[in-house]
């Protein structure tokens, strides 16, 4: 295998390309399957991604395709670096890389991400805040919301 | 494309936030999805209160275990009508899933009234579920149970419900230790027998069959020593033993003992003073609910007691203060004798759905007359056609004569002319009070 056909080039929205390990770029289903169906070239375009959250799923792959592939860290280690990965991330990164995950069709990163994001969100009020959403019921529609589903509310 | 990276430029230079606050939640239903699956069920279920969007959109999340969290199921309610034809045979499941489920409120309404083999058949896993605190069952068929064990359930309601036999209905009550309120309604002629015996029960309604019938040994048992209040509505039971009724407060009345064939199958309440067993039972029956404080009773029931105290002397009701009676088409003179009975009757309401039978009055015998010592307020809510002006104001004179304490006298008059008014309140000015505080109010 020549080294071209070891390498990738993926171009982001705002046309910042990556070159990336081919290993690395096919933990994505979806630049698996163009590649599979060899109907682009070396280059993909991904017109749904920005540089700056691709640059970030980028170190996610980098960093799970080092360790699926050699097995040097430990998933101890690979858990705290997820930890890290996306603690500091503000929920409009985080917005971005879950739909960058999806359309990628990186699962195990949509999970992570997702899983950061419930992990922010604890109580019905930081949910609230976090996601911003506009409460539209009056004080009674949601007495009545919690009625319907007492068994919810009863703790 | 474009307005996305304007926002992303924008976001670059001051700060994540601004102008993208809310986009997270505007994510598509399946990526939320992906995110609340992370979250405890109780958790999702509470972001209902969120927005419109939320109301409903926990119970699409795939993977929510609901019957993990859900400790019970408040409420289940199963009804079948002619608008909505549920398959019986799907009804033990549902039931069994819901037993299951620890459900706490079981109402099956059946309202498509069937042949037995069409008929709700409820299953017996409910018997012994420990979760339910009311069970109500409208035209279902209970089988017998093997054992009953209901612990919580405090309110039965039996609308034309069927037993396998009486046993199922007399093991169905004492497996349930904590029962408070017993409502049942039986609307065919049903050879099953009421035995009601409860030492929890607080209320007690039996709505029986409302025709006579040829069977004369119907029997119904009420054994409840803190009974507070009774209603028995029914023609068709011969006889009801009531036993350990100390605590009755309330009690409402409109039952016959099956009273009522004579020989040319007129159906007319009639004690037969030769029937000894009878009157010990009416006797028995008076005497367990005398302590009660306020009844409500049927001209039919009264008119029994009045038979009965020809042959013998009424017990004394010496709690009673609260007294209604609705007639229907007996004569009012069979009131005085009950009402002497009640030494500490305050107040009393009438209610006349016919006028009295004039026929009735000549053949009865006065009443040995005695002062209503402590008769306060009489009120007269259903009145009397205006045909009857005279019985009218023979009712309204033994009050007004007899009351020494009397306060007030209410009366409703019926359709009267102006004319046919006037002359009758001219004659009920006229009737001497004896008490001399008595006001008389014409409505």
């Amino acid at each position: 295998m020549s080294k071209s056909e070891k390498k990738i080039v993926l171009k982001s929205l705002d046309n910042e390309a990556f070159e990336v390990e081919k290993a690395v770029a096919l933990q994505s289903q979806t630049i698996w399957v163009m590649c599979e169906d060899k109907c682009v070239g070396n280059e993909i375009p991904l017109e749904n991604v920005t540089g700056q959250i691709l640059a970030k799923v980028i170190d996610y792959c980098k960093k799970h395709a080092v360790v699926d592939g050699d097995g040097d860290e430990s998933s101890e280690e690979l858990k705290n670096w997820d930890t890290e990965f996306t603690k500091n991330m503000d929920q409009s990164t985080l917005f971005n890389m879950i739909l960058a995950a999806n359309y990628l069709n990186i699962k195990s990163l949509l999970n992570l991400t997702c899983q950061a994001v419930a992990d922010k969100t604890k109580t019905i009020d930081e949910f609230h805040t976090f996601l911003n959403i506009e409460n539209n019921f009056t004080p009674e529609e949601e007495a009545q919301i919690c009625q319907e589903n007492l068994w919810a509310f009863d703790d | 494309m474009e307005e996305y990276i304007e926002k992303r430029v924008c976001a670059r230079g001051s700060g994540y936030r601004i102008g993208e606050v809310d986009r997270l939640s505007n994510l598509p239903d399946c990526l939320l999805f992906e995110i609340l699956t992370n979250l405890p069920t109780k958790d999702v279920v509470k972001f209902s209160v969120l927005s419109s969007r939320w109301r409903n959109l926990w119970r699409y999340v795939p993977g929510l275990d609901p019957t993990q969290e859900m400790s019970c199921i408040q409420k289940f309610r199963l009804n079948r009508n002619n608008d909505v034809k549920l398959d019986i045979t799907h009804f033990t499941r549902w039931i069994n899933t819901v037993v299951e489920r620890k459900v706490k409120h079981l109402h099956v309404l059946d309202s498509i009234r069937g042949w037995l083999q069409d008929k709700v058949r409820i299953s017996p896993t409910v018997y012994t579920c420990e979760s339910l605190v009311s069970l109500n069952l409208y035209d279902i068929w209970l089988p017998n149970p093997e054992s009953v064990s209901l612990p919580f359930l405090k309110d039965i309601v039996l609308d034309t419900v069927e037993f396998e036999d009486d046993r199922a209905f007399e093991m169905l009550i004492s497996g349930c230790p904590v029962l408070e309120c017993l409502s049942i309604s039986v609307d065919y002629y049903s050879n099953n027998e009421v035995i009601v015996c409860s030492q929890s029960l607080l209320s007690f309604t039996y709505v029986g069959y409302h025709f006579l019938g040829w069977i004369q040994n119907q029997e119904a048992v009420i054994d409840a020593p803190r009974l507070e209040r009774v209603r028995l509505s029914d023609r068709h039971t011969a006889s009801f033993i009531v036993k350990n009724l100390g605590s009755l407060v309330e009690a409402d009345t409109d039952i016959v003992f099956n009273l009522g064939f004579d020989k040319n199958f007129w159906f007319e309440e009639k004690l037969d003073a030769n029937d000894l067993p009878k009157r010990e039972m009416i006797r028995n029956f008076l005497v367990g609910i005398s302590c009660v404080k306020d009844i409500k009773i049927s001209s039919s029931t009264l008119q029994i007691t009045y038979d009965y105290s020809r042959c013998e002397s009424l017990p004394l009701f010496i709690n009673i203060s609260f007294l209604r009676v609705e007639f229907f088409d007996n004569p009012w003179e069979i009131l005085p004798i009950f009402l002497e009975s009640c030494p500490n009757i305050k107040s009393l309401t009438l209610g006349f759905i016919k006028s009295p039978r004039e026929e009735g009055v000549g053949s009865m015998v006065p009443a040995p007359r005695r002062f209503l010592v402590s008769l306060e307020y009489v009120k007269i809510v259903k009145p009397m056609a205006a045909e009857a002006t005279e019985t009218q104001l023979k009712l309204v004179s033994y009050f007004l004569e007899n009351s020494t304490i009397l306060k007030k006298l209410t009366l409703c008059l019926g359709d009267f002319g102006d004319k046919e008014e006037s002359v009758f309140i001219k004659k009920l000015l006229t009737i001497p009070r004896l008490s001399s505080s008595c006001q008389v109010y014409v409505l």
